[in-house]
């Protein structure tokens, strides 16, 4: 009996404990709405797709209300997203936007349209226009051809922001997903990218050095962003010192001050090289990547790391873009890099740095990233 | 199987009572157990961010304070740094100061990221890299109140007169070949740049006393008006009206010290590629004048470029004079400082 009434007492006291857990008051974050990065002349030649679904709805903008209406639908663990005007007493308060950096329209090896698109959750201060954290948000929806050989790619790109495989979704999760004690870690930063003299000669016509720069150093700080470091983007041309051209698609536009790196990663592209067999294709690559910390100008990883992908040959397909295999080990290249940097693995290394001491200097750099 | 009873009621007495001593029962009646509280990211004053390093040598192994001291120093590092680069004239003042600051450091630090650690085992240094938030104001008000307390700083008057001036016809031309002395400048006094620029002289502790109050005091001697009309025709304001001007504050009951005089000529507009908006450049000049010197020149600034942007060209013009203004005032009441003078 008083067995009983001491278990009852603690089961009492318990749910007590649990319901009555504080509600701490959560960071507000105040939401700016949908943007564009990089130059404000090359917003339409850049994201055709996105400024024709913003055009589409006035004056709030469709990809704004869209994802608006979507955090409304949410609850968000570390912090609630304010969607009135900022509260002019804070002293710094924090505002975040969903902003297009990236509009490709690819091709499969199987001649299939894929819509890739490149975006970043950007949270910056208000009163400064610094950035505090942008987190990298890279989707690709694949589509099918018309009967006549021709793509839909406005169909094929409303697709892709706005389905539930879409971008929006996608940068939904990571809002979901985001912790703001993450701002606090290490930076870093793809600062340099570079091809190889002998590797743009044989790059395919429609695909220049400044779009694959481009692609290489996002693509890049979109998996260190998926390992949830703190990455500052990578905007070649669109930065001016640090400086980061912004704009909401309600029309303000401005810089966005970019915070100094505490590692800057440099990433030159060798080689590209491929095997043909009967039934298949190896298409590798060899990329140079070298992690400097900044302040005390000291090189901590410097390896060659080299990918190979096998692609199973389809009879009577021809493979319009034969870069994309080559796409695909660098992707995966990246994403596996950027595993390495959290944990780093001795076979790994074994297998794909050219470099002996590549393991020891990850292993050692890793507990410094955190 | 008593003692086992005895034993369970005694653990679930000393369990509530535990649970018990930890809660607490605010005033809406829930209990609240504590629990580490979140600190909101970035809700913090004015702060710089800078990086900086530390080393120490250690003997046998690295022990925890070894690896304490050189975060001590590092964090003395980034102060030291931060002082040399944006206040050099206080540097003096730090080091006075040093023992005080460095007792209490973390009073001035924030959010702090060790950004690397290094230890070398053949050489045994240790060496930790940190990135962190300096409380500015708070370091400032140190030294503030440090060249207060050291010797013979005056508190003084100061007033000011800078118009800004923008040529109907829009864009510079060359002194040099004669056409600016043509020019019929457009001259106002605006709101933005007194209120900019009465801050930061404010900011540096110095009594500043708005012109229109002054004016009726000193006759008109001093008077805006007079210094517009000179401003519209050149850059040089006339013999007559300087001299009047320091006659007539000098001779006030309570002598206004300084006079600070300048322009800030607006340029056409741009359109900004980059961001789409409209920039519109402005280039200041001023000096500050010793009233009861004969008009000795204390400082003076420019001619320097700023630009403000804007959706607008009202918008991007005001910005454009206020960034002008307060960058102007900035470097005057520094050089002021430099000389003892406050």
């Amino acid at each position: 009996m008083k067995m009983q009434l001491c278990l009852k007492l603690i089961g009492f006291y318990i749910a007590v404990f649990l319901i009555s857990l504080p509600v701490q008051a959560k960071q507000q974050v105040y939401f700016a709405g949908s943007g564009y990065l990089g130059r404000y002349d090359d917003i339409g030649k850049n994201y055709p797709h996105a400024v024709r679904i913003n055009n589409a709805q006035k004056p709030v903008a469709t990809l704004t209300k869209a994802f608006a209406e979507l955090i409304q639908r949410n609850e968000f663990k570390n912090f609630e997203v304010n969607f009135k005007s900022v509260d002019q007493n804070l002293t710094r308060p924090l505002m975040m936007a969903l902003s297009i950096e990236r509009e490709n329209l690819a091709f499969s090896t199987l001649n299939t349209p894929i819509a890739e698109i490149s975006a970043q959750l950007v949270f910056f201060d208000y009163n400064t226009r610094t950035l505090v954290a942008a987190k990298q948000i890279p989707i690709a929806v694949n589509g099918v051809k018309n009967n006549d050989g021709t793509v839909d790619q406005d169909a094929l790109f409303d697709l892709a922001y706005l389905s539930e495989e879409g971008l929006l979704s996608e940068a939904l999760k990571s809002l979901k997903a985001t912790k703001l004690k993450e701002f606090q870690k290490v930076r870093l930063q793809a600062t340099k990218v570079t091809i190889a003299k002998k590797l743009l000669q044989k790059l395919p016509k429609e695909l220049t050095e400044r779009g694959l720069t481009q692609f290489l150093g996002q693509r890049l700080s979109a998996k260190l962003s998926q390992q949830r470091f703190n990455v500052i983007p990578y905007q070649r041309g669109a930065t001016i010192g640090r400086q980061m051209a912004f704009r909401l698609a309600d029309s303000s536009g401005f810089n966005l001050q970019l915070p100094e790196a505490d590692y800057e990663i440099h990433m030159t592209f060798l080689d590209a090289l491929s095997m043909q067999q009967p039934t298949f294709s190896l298409h590798g690559v060899d990329v140079e990547f070298s992690i400097k910390q900044k302040s005390s100008n000291t090189v901590r990883f410097q390896s060659v790391l080299t990918y190979a992908v096998s692609t199973k040959k389809v009879a009577n397909v021809d493979a319009k873009d034969s870069w994309a295999p080559y796409e695909d080990a660098i992707e995966n290249l990246l994403a596996e890099l950027a595993q390495q940097l959290v944990n780093p693995n001795k076979a790994w290394f074994k297998e794909h740095a050219f470099s002996q001491s590549a393991f020891k200097q990850a292993k050692a750099l890793s507990k410094s990233l955190g | 199987m008593k003692i086992l009873k005895i034993k369970w009621y005694s653990f679930c007495a000393i369990l509530l009572l535990a649970l018990g001593f930890q809660a607490r029962v605010p005033v809406n009646g829930t209990i609240v157990l504590p629990t580490a509280g979140l600190q909101a990211a970035g809700n913090q004053g004015n702060i710089v961010e800078a990086t900086a390093m530390g080393q120490v040598n250690y003997s046998w192994s690295l022990d925890n304070d070894e690896r304490q001291a050189a975060m001590l120093m590092a964090k003395k590092s980034l102060v030291r740094n931060l002082i040399a680069q944006k206040y050099p004239n206080y540097f003096n003042n730090y080091e006075t100061k040093e023992e005080q600051i460095i007792s209490n450091i973390d009073d001035y630090i924030l959010s702090i990221v060790v950004v690397d650690e290094q230890q070398d085992k053949e050489a045994k240094t240790y060496q930790v890299t940190i990135r962190a938030g300096i409380n500015e104001p708070k370091l400032l008000a140190t030294f503030l109140e440090t060249s207060e307390k050291q010797g013979q700083i005056e508190e003084s008057y100061l007033t000011f007169v800078f118009v800004a001036r923008e040529n109907p016809k829009h864009g510079f031309t060359d002194k040099n070949d004669g056409l600016k002395q043509d020019i019929k400048w457009r001259v106002s006094t605006t709101n933005e740049v007194d209120i900019a620029m009465g801050n930061i002289f404010v900011n540096n502790s110095f009594n500043v006393v708005s012109p229109s109050l002054v004016e009726q005091d000193t006759g008109y001697q001093f008077e805006v008006d007079k210094f517009k009309l000179d401003y519209e025709n050149g850059d040089d304001i006339s013999s007559v009206t300087l001299r009047n001007a320091l006659k007539g504050l000098k001779d006030l009951e309570e002598p206004v010290h300084y006079l600070a005089i300048g322009t800030l000529d607006i340029d056409q507009s741009i359109n900004d590629p980059v961001t789409g908006n409209i920039k519109v450049a402005v280039s200041v000049t001023g000096q500050v004048l010793d009233v009861l010197r004969r008009g000795a020149r204390k400082a003076a600034v420019g001619p320097v470029q700023y630009f403000g942007e804007g959706p607008t060209y009202g918008v991007a013009k005001n910005n454009a004079l206020k960034s002008a203004a307060q960058a102007a005032a900035k470097v005057l009441a520094a050089q002021l400082r430099a000389n003892n003078i406050k």
